[in-house]
């Protein structure tokens, strides 16, 4: 088990926004802005790393015809348990992640991951390909929320360093917006790995 | 007969023991985050009170709402002694669910402030209605108002650009709490 492959294979050879296509519905409605993906991102992470874990100590344990309601319960438990935690504790971040919190329930790569890797590889291994998936899922919400931001408000982050003259497409904000940018950064990113595959032949 | 007993039994059981497990540990978390939970709203209409009437100490007293109105919670704000006026919370439903606000009134009826205490809505549209650029609108109104996109009469609100929802969601709450105060507190 090596340990940069596994998270290397979840940031880039199997990046689960832009190469596996899976989870699809927090890309698109949480990207409006940089911050939001990084809350997004990081939270999930958070979920996914824990729910890889228990469901692979559990592995053994969990008959097949019965898996997907038990992940489901592992992971709806971990989520509420975060979202009391930080109602409770951290108010500000809770302020900040508020919505998306829930939202992480119905994510379909932690289900994903559960049911592919995590099902079928130890403790240690599933933590790994969490924390590499949710990274990979995290740096592609941060990508495609400051490409939104910035076309659509003039800066990232909250802060707008354009100037006056910069023109500002509300529609990029707006769900159009999400698809556009999806679809230019993933013909984008095959162009380059397509010619990277040439070029190593 | 037996096989086909265990094949019900074994997943039945995995399934009985894991949701048991859940629900004790997230009744367990549930019980230990109440207070803090509760402690944490307190403190957060606490510093909207502050924001909005400066003066405000922590000698509020609740005003009874009857459960079929909009504002679910009203208290007459103290500050050292004297009354400085009357603090609504109403939630009317934004673009992206309820808009969780607070309308500062004075005694005679005109707006002090808003301040939004929660929302999900959209960034860099809805979500700036946050701003005291938008919500200083509200104050000194005491009518019935209206959103509107051109530039803003007597009673009116103009709305954030392309956040017209919003801007409608905030504007109601802010009129829910001026017709509570004029039926319930002004005689």
């Amino acid at each position: 088990m090596n340990a940069f492959k596994i998270i290397k294979n979840g940031l880039l050879d199997e990046n689960p926004t832009f190469i596996q296509v899976v989870g699809m519905c927090p890309v698109l409605a949480v990207t409006t802005s940089a911050v939001n993906g990084v809350g997004m991102g990081l939270s999930t992470t958070m979920v996914l790393t824990c729910s890889n874990i228990v469901i692979s100590l559990l592995r053994s344990f969990v008959p097949d015809t019965v898996r997907i309601p038990i992940f489901v319960v592992v992971i709806s438990t971990f989520v509420t348990i975060v979202q009391f935690l930080l109602q409770a504790y951290v108010p500000a971040l809770n302020d900040a992640l508020g919505i998306f919190i829930p939202l992480i329930v119905v994510n379909c790569i932690i289900l994903a991951r559960a049911e592919s890797f995590a099902s079928k590889n130890n403790a240690v291994a599933s933590a790994l390909d969490g924390i590499g998936m949710g990274l990979g899922f995290t740096i592609a919400l941060i990508i495609l929320g400051a490409v939104r931001e910035f076309l659509g408000t003039g800066g990232i982050f909250g802060a707008e360093f354009m100037p006056a003259a910069f023109p500002r497409s509300i529609i990029m904000i707006l769900p159009p917006g999400a698809f556009i940018t999806l679809g230019c950064l993933m013909a984008g990113l095959n162009a380059l790995r397509s010619r990277a595959e040439k070029g190593g032949k | 007969m037996e096989g086909k007993m265990s094949e019900l039994f074994k997943p039945a059981l995995a399934l009985i023991i894991v949701t048991a497990a859940a629900a004790i540990l997230l009744g367990y978390v549930h019980d230990v985050t109440l207070e803090p939970i509760a402690a944490q709203q307190a403190l957060a209409e606490a510093s909207a009170i502050g924001a909005v009437f400066g003066a405000a100490d922590d000698t509020s007293q609740e005003v009874s709402v009857p459960a079929s109105s909009p504002v679910s919670r009203a208290l007459e704000v103290y500050g050292g002694g004297t009354l400085l006026g009357y603090a609504f919370f109403t939630s009317p439903s934004g673009y992206g669910g309820a808009v969780d606000i607070m309308v500062g009134v004075n005694a005679g009826g005109a707006v002090v402030g808003v301040q939004i205490l929660q929302h999900a809505e959209t960034p860099g549209l809805g979500a700036n209605a946050v701003n005291a650029a938008y919500t200083d609108q509200y104050k000194g109104k005491t009518g019935d108002l209206i959103v509107t996109k051109a530039s803003p009469g007597e009673n009116e609100i103009q709305a954030i650009t392309s956040a017209t929802i919003t801007s409608a969601a905030v504007t109601k709450g802010v009129n829910d709490a001026l017709s509570f105060f004029k039926q319930s507190i002004q005689q």
